[in-house]
């Protein structure tokens, strides 16, 4: 078959452009591949980052990183698909692709001189008067493209181009680590809480079956959020967590409800003090058994107050298997919680008390001013013997364990001192679920195991009849020596997950 | 000449090699060695040019021209250059003569009046004798008196200069020299061909060389030869490639090398693109092509700029030679990849 030379160089014309513009585009593709992919990464390697260094990236710079790698990525992909058109542009040449032909044909440069004489790009060349040599060229250049197949000629080499943008890749990947480097920072306490509180979100979301538990998770992550942003009061945050923290209870206490048709008996003996209302729930004992569940929890609780001491017991028994997961998620999400609210407070405190130091620079001395302390009720008072203005607050006879004690209540304060550890009273501990009496068995947190025990401190009492103090004088007398001095923050060494909020006095009795 | 050729475009290519290759081995049987010089002599013929041949007394030089004029069959005129020769000598003169009872001035035609002209040891003879074979290689026409004579074609002057003995001479000066298309440089012959000389020239045996035409033809045939050569096509990017070479040679220029802008002053003319043009035309029908390639170009560089250069004081101080230069220019001169570089 008679092939025409003009159209074969046409046809290696084209395959010769578009193999230009591939090498051209692949020198920035995988530069930009490599930017796309480290950034969809990043997450991930932040992740990794966090768990096996304790480094992190903050997530708003991990964003701006994030969006740096991609935008690279894509800005790479424009250039080399302007590159791929230009290298198109350039080798979309007839003349050049004879003289490319003629190289592989070895045919002396007369397929450039018959491009030359016959491009069609030039048509006034092949209007001009050829020479009458010109039928012998066409037939030698005929005979020497024969057996020439531009596919086969001009293969596509990427391999070439690939190894040399390797170089810009591992130039981008160096340059995102060196980065990641100079931004990683070891995280604060909130950061923590926060991430972890992300974590349980994102588990609760991935078991979440009802549409509530999803909103939950969402709320948790819009608080971790918040959290770790410095622009948000602590207020703010404070209010936040107790929201969330309230739901989590409430849907916990409505998952208790749910749970099968559960019975329980409770039985509770009064305590010494005379109360109207103790006689009815000094003492409390329940049990409940559903279909699919079983549990039992004991707690006692003592209340405090003028009324005296009351006593009270719940048993309560139930089993559910599937709970357990959603129960551990929540026990250590309402860790979590609390972990913020005091981290949020120790910061709050920590901020107020900046402005309390005195400055170095400043000519005028001034004398250091007190404080707030934490420990201290009603922290605006000057004197640290002198009772605060803010209302004390008064441990309510099973106000704590409202949630936990069905019936719970001790003895209804009557203006004693009440809640004022100061004084060397101890608080009615809260959660009775986490501890088990001796002999005991069941599910609960071992303290042994636990990271943090926040102690809430409870509410200052309210002041008696017509503002009168009534002094308690059958109160129990604190038999370990006190002080009543305010309590300076000191520096605690400890590292931020042991770090605890608790008066020094307090530590032994939690160990 | 303007003739329309009977023949087809191979035929033609086909004679022109025959025709050259006889000729070459004709002159190779006078003449032992050299056969790239008579390659190039025989190039410039058929190119329409003129050569110059540079080489000490004794190697041959007269007798392959004389040789190749035998063979293709041309007329063949030698002069001998000295300082006390006259333009009248070689161009020719009005001679008063007398005939039917009335006294007449005919032009006698001096040597010059032939088709392949040696003119020997051209740089032996004063610049006005020198200047008066220019118009004759230029515009193949001689003026006496006011009347022009052509030249008939084919007309190629071959000059020879000896490098040596150069008191009393009076080198050429660049416009001539750019008139030759061609300067060739003939060197002593190898142990083995002085040998074959000596046989040769020494014995009884005589050689007769057969010429390519009948006689009377030559002059047709040869001319329809050059119109061959003329014919052969050249590419864009070969141009551009001659191009390329002209303004590398060329001091100052922007595609000058830094040794050409070291060692020269003058770079070649247009006449040494048109040179190497028509070497590589004749190159290309050698080859049986009909299109100039880079290799045809190449091999004709450095004979036809090597005498277009002009050396400054600094490379005849270090004794560097245009052929190095040539040399040096044609490996660093990269070919064209594309129509638009």
């Amino acid at each position: 078959m008679a092939i025409n030379p003009v159209e074969l160089i046409s046809l290696a014309r084209k395959r010769i452009a578009r193999i230009a513009a591939t090498q051209a585009s692949i020198y920035f593709l995988a530069p930009a591949l490599t930017a796309i992919a480290l950034g969809a990464l990043l997450p991930a390697i932040g992740a990794i980052t966090w768990e096996r260094m304790g480094y992190f990236l903050p997530s708003d710079l991990m964003l701006e990183v994030r969006m740096v790698m991609l935008a690279a990525g894509f800005i790479a992909i424009l250039i080399g698909a302007y590159l791929g058109w230009r290298a198109y542009s350039a080798s979309d040449d007839f003349v050049g692709a004879a003289i490319q032909v003629d190289a592989r044909v070895h045919a002396n440069e007369q397929v450039v001189t018959l491009a030359t004489l016959s491009n069609p790009d030039v048509p006034e060349a092949a209007n001009a008067s050829r020479s009458p040599l010109f039928p012998m060229l066409l037939r030698n250049v005929t005979a020497a493209l024969n057996s020439f197949n531009p596919e086969k000629e001009f293969a596509v080499e990427v391999a070439e181009p690939i190894k040399k943008s390797s170089l810009p890749s591992a130039a981008i990947a160096i340059a995102l680590g060196i980065a990641a480097l100079a931004l990683i920072r070891p995280p604060s306490p909130i950061d923590t809480t926060a991430m972890e509180l992300r974590k349980l979100a994102d588990k609760i979301e991935a078991s979440a079956t009802t549409p509530e538990e999803k909103q939950i998770a969402q709320k948790i992550k819009k608080v971790a959020t918040k959290l770790t942003n410095p622009n948000v009061p602590p207020e703010e945050k404070k209010k936040e967590l107790d929201e969330v923290l309230a739901e989590v209870e409430k849907k916990e206490a409505s998952a208790g409800d749910q749970t099968g048709a559960a019975t329980g008996s409770s039985k509770g003996s009064s305590g010494a003090g005379a109360s109207s209302s103790s006689s009815s729930s000094g003492g409390s004992e329940g049990k409940g058994e559903g279909g699919q569940s079983q549990g039992q929890g004991k707690g006692a609780g003592k209340g405090e107050g003028k009324g005296g001491t009351g006593s009270s017991q719940n048993q309560g028994s139930g089993k559910k298997n599937g709970d357990n997961k959603g129960t551990a998620h929540s026990i250590e999400l309402k860790n979590e919680l609390a972990k913020a609210q005091a981290q949020v407070q120790t910061d709050d405190l920590a901020a107020n008390q900046a402005p309390n130091k005195p400055d170095p620079n400043a000519k005028t001395a001034q004398a250091p001013q007190p404080g707030n302390n934490p420990n201290q009720q009603g922290g605006s008072s000057k004197n640290p013997n002198e009772k605060g203005s803010a209302p004390m607050p008064v441990p309510q006879a099973g106000n704590n364990a409202g949630n936990q004690m069905p019936n719970g209540q001790g003895k209804q304060p009557h203006g004693g001192t009440g809640g004022d550890t100061h004084l060397g009273e101890f608080p009615t501990a809260a959660n009775y679920e986490r501890f088990l009496k001796p002999g005991e068995k069941g599910m609960g947190l071992h303290l042994n195991d636990a990271r943090y025990v926040v102690f809430k401190i409870p509410s200052g009492p309210t002041s008696g009849d017509e503002g009168k103090t009534v002094i308690d004088t059958e109160r129990p007398k604190a038999t370990t020596a006190y002080t009543n001095a305010p309590l300076a923050p000191t520096a605690d060494t400890a590292p931020p997950d042991e770090r605890q909020l608790v008066p020094p006095r307090y530590r032994d009795l939690i160990r | 000449m303007g003739a329309a050729p009977k023949q087809s475009p191979d035929q033609r290519v086909a004679e022109f090699q025959q025709v050259f290759a006889r000729a070459e081995e004709e002159v190779g049987r006078v003449i032992v060695g050299h056969r790239e010089v008579v390659r190039k002599l025989l190039t410039a013929l058929f190119a329409g040019g003129h050569i110059l041949i540079e080489g000490v007394p004794g190697l041959g030089k007269t007798l392959m021209v004389k040789t190749a004029s035998e063979v293709l069959g041309l007329s063949f005129k030698r002069i001998q250059f000295t300082p006390d020769l006259m333009p009248a000598d070689i161009i020719g003169t009005q001679v008063l003569t007398e005939a039917n009872g009335h006294r007449e001035f005919v032009f006698k035609p001096g040597p010059i009046f032939a088709h392949m002209v040696l003119g020997d040891e051209i740089n032996r003879a004063t610049p006005k004798t020198q200047s008066a074979v220019l118009e004759a290689m230029e515009e193949r026409q001689v003026t006496v008196f006011g009347e022009t004579y052509r030249l008939d074609p084919p007309y190629i002057v071959l000059a020879t200069q000896n490098p040596i003995e150069l008191e009393g001479t009076y080198p050429l000066p660049e416009a001539q020299m750019d008139r030759f298309l061609f300067k060739v440089v003939i060197g002593s012959p190898k142990p083995d061909e002085l040998r074959e000389i000596m046989h040769r020239t020494t014995g009884a045996q005589t050689y007769k060389v057969h010429p390519n035409f009948a006689a009377g033809d030559a002059a047709i045939k040869i001319e329809e030869l050059k119109q061959l050569v003329r014919e052969v096509m050249v590419s864009e990017p070969v141009e551009r490639y001659i191009i390329s070479i002209i303004t590398a040679c060329t001091p100052g220029s922007p595609g000058a090398t830094p040794e050409i802008t070291q060692y020269l002053r003058f770079g070649p003319s247009p006449r040494g693109a048109q040179a190497l043009i028509l070497g590589g035309k004749v190159n290309a029908l050698l080859a049986g092509r009909v299109s100039v390639g880079y290799e045809d170009i190449d091999d004709t560089v450095i004979p036809a700029l090597r005498h277009r250069l002009l050396r400054n004081f600094q490379a005849e101080a270090e004794n560097v030679s245009t052929e190095q230069l040539l040399e040096q220019v044609t490996k660093k001169i990269k070919r064209p990849a594309t129509s638009r570089s």
